[in-house]
């Protein structure tokens, strides 16, 4: 098992989900990273950020700042002191 | 498999990239997908322009010369205008400013090293209105808002006014409408008095219009720039036809609204909501997030929420939707408010852009909701009302003409009431939403007698002569509408007897 540190972000209003915290340091075992996110850190509303396995359209990933399109979406694999930035599109500017 | 777009060692390329290979790649280390625009293999940060894979640099090029082609081409903005953009915090606006920061400085220089010293140069500024009273923020969300604004925006005039401003007719308030404190109180009674939710949004979205308008008209403004996204209108585009707006529908969406005392131009309308924030994210360009009427509500709860959350779902399947509603909505005729005023030198280019001097309005003047200053249909103004036609009204109108004035949607979800509600409510309104209600019903009255003047009786008139004369006046109307009509001998008849 490998514990990764990433570093997650969050934007767009997405942070009020997360308690107004706008950038959290997590310890991640792998398997576990999605329950982590959804029992430790998302304070609220999880049917606005996680939708089954995934997230919810409208918000971009940003892995180490290239759009996880890019990178494979869920099949990416993360490593240490990855940064993954969460942006919410739906209420734009 | 060779892959066109981009050279991978082995590794899969992900959805942006058009070839098959479906291994998973690694994150870190350099993305296997190269940027298709720059020659020296930068590696690709995002997927723009709906499937090209892009460095941010290539990204934010796409983006502005969209930007720079949308003001060029439609003649949005001349070196003679002083533009105010209505910030929100948000990604959208804060790259607007941006881009007209560059666009300026590039005049600028251009302007300096010019010979004769004339060249001008476009003035900016931003607004920000602040909804705290209607959104019911907590006095110090409020305040760090402003202030986030304020230094954001540094070096360039920022105004800043509160939502209820609209209830005073320079700017500050009115004898009429009362102090400030008075003022707030009418404008948090006013959303309480509208029930339903896309009514309240709609509402406020008009009000911040007005507020940004009048700060416009006081500082000297001559254009209004709105961020408002491909993604945006075609949520817009959506939520109008779910509201049956589709008369009005063309009015909202185009590059040049001119129903407002000052011109409202939209530059951003073909570039996406993703590719701003994205870009906002990697130039580092703080925004603030504000939160809305329906922030954490279920998508359900407006139609404007779920038109969004729409758009949003059929973007992530296809990302030419958003453009694709954008240009399709584009094809209705717009109206005559929207011709824009285009430079010689890009006409030739684009005839589709000449000032169009007649489109809808050829017939009939344009007549406005009172509300959200929709273009009204002929059918959809309803007659006059018993109680608008009698001793007891005043010149400052009254209920029912705004009512009758006002488009189905806005009756139907912001001004329902009928009777002593309805007065009630209608003193809620702003001054300006009115008189400008007034105003539209008597200049339409006027309109309406000049078309049926020529079969209008004389006044004085009595006994026989009356009789004949109305007989007279009938046959001259139906001659009028008749003389290509099916049934030529009755005409003819007539034509004989008559004459």
């Amino acid at each position: 098992m490998i514990l990764t540190d990433k570093e997650e972000e969050s934007w767009g209003g997405l942070e009020l989900l997360f308690g107004s915290v706008k950038i959290h340091e997590v310890d991640v075992p792998p398997p576990e990273g999605e329950t982590k996110i959804r029992n430790n850190l998302l304070k609220e509303r999880p049917e606005m950020f996680l939708k089954e396995k995934s997230v919810r359209p409208g918000v971009l990933v940003l892995i180490n700042d290239c759009d996880w399109e890019l990178c494979g979406m869920t099949e990416a694999v993360l490593e240490e002191k990855d940064s993954v930035v969460f942006i919410s599109t739906l209420h734009g500017g | 498999m060779a892959c066109m777009n981009c050279e991978t060692d082995g590794g899969g390329c992900g959805s942006g990239c058009s070839c098959s290979s479906s291994l998973p790649l690694k994150a870190t280390g350099a993305a296997s997908c190269l940027c298709i625009k720059c020659k020296d293999g930068v590696p690709a940060i995002t997927v723009g322009n709906q499937t090209e894979p892009m460095c941010a640099s290539c990204l934010y090029v796409s983006l502005l010369s969209k930007f720079k082609t949308a003001v060029n081409n439609h003649g949005l903005i001349t070196p003679s205008d002083n533009v105010l953009v209505a910030v929100s915090g948000g990604p959208a606006s804060r790259v607007a400013v941006e881009m007209l920061k560059e666009i300026r400085s590039k005049a600028q220089s251009d302007a300096d090293a010019s010979k004769d010293g004339t060249m001008k140069v476009f003035r900016l500024g931003v607004v920000y209105v602040d909804e705290a009273t209607v959104l019911r923020l907590p006095e110090s969300e409020a305040e760090a808002a402003v202030n986030s604004i304020k230094e954001m925006y540094d070096g360039i005039p920022v105004h800043t006014v509160e939502l209820d401003c609209v209830y005073g007719t320079d700017g500050l308030p009115s004898d009429e409408d009362g102090d400030s404190a008075s003022s707030k109180l009418k404008l948090t009674k006013l959303f309480e008095s509208v029930k339903d939710m896309t009514g309240k949004e709609d509402m406020l979205e008009l009000l911040r219009m007005q507020a940004i308008q009048t700060v416009a008209q006081i500082s000297g403004y001559t254009k209004v720039v709105l961020a408002l996204t491909a993604t945006r209108i075609a949520a817009k585009v959506i939520a109008a036809t779910t509201k049956g707006q589709g008369y009005s529908l063309p009015a909202f969406i185009q590059y040049l609204d001119g129903r407002w005392p000052i011109p409202v131009v939209l530059p951003l309308r073909d570039c996406v909501a993703r590719e701003l924030a994205l870009h906002c994210h990697i130039a580092k360009l703080t925004t603030i997030f504000v939160r809305g009427l329906t922030t954490m509500a279920d998508p359900r709860s407006s139609l404007n929420n779920l038109a969004h959350h729409f758009i949003t779902l059929l973007q992530e399947e296809n990302p030419s939707r958003e453009h694709t509603i954008v240009r399709t909505a584009a094809k209705l005729t717009s109206f005559s408010f929207n011709a824009e005023v285009v430079p010689p030198s890009r006409r030739r280019r684009n005839p589709r852009n000449h000032d169009k001097g007649g489109g809808k309005s050829e017939l009939s003047p344009e007549f406005l909701c009172s509300i959200c200053r929709a273009p009204l249909q002929s059918s959809d103004m309803s007659p006059q009302t018993e109680t608008t036609v009698g001793n007891g009204r005043d010149s400052s109108g009254n209920y029912a003409d705004m009512k009758s004035t006002c488009c189905p949607s806005c009756l139907f979800q912001i001004f329902p009431e009928d009777g002593v509600q309805a007065e009630e409510k209608y003193l809620l309104f702003p001054d300006s939403t009115r008189k400008a209600s007034t105003s539209t019903f008597s200049q339409r009255q006027k309109w309406m007698r000049s078309q049926i003047q020529d079969y209008l009786l004389p006044e004085e008139t009595s006994g026989l002569f009356e009789y004949q004369l109305l007989f007279l006046t009938t046959m001259k109307l139906l001659l009028n509408l008749h003389t290509t009509s099916i049934y030529p001998w009755i005409s003819r008849q007539l034509l004989n007897d008559v004459y």
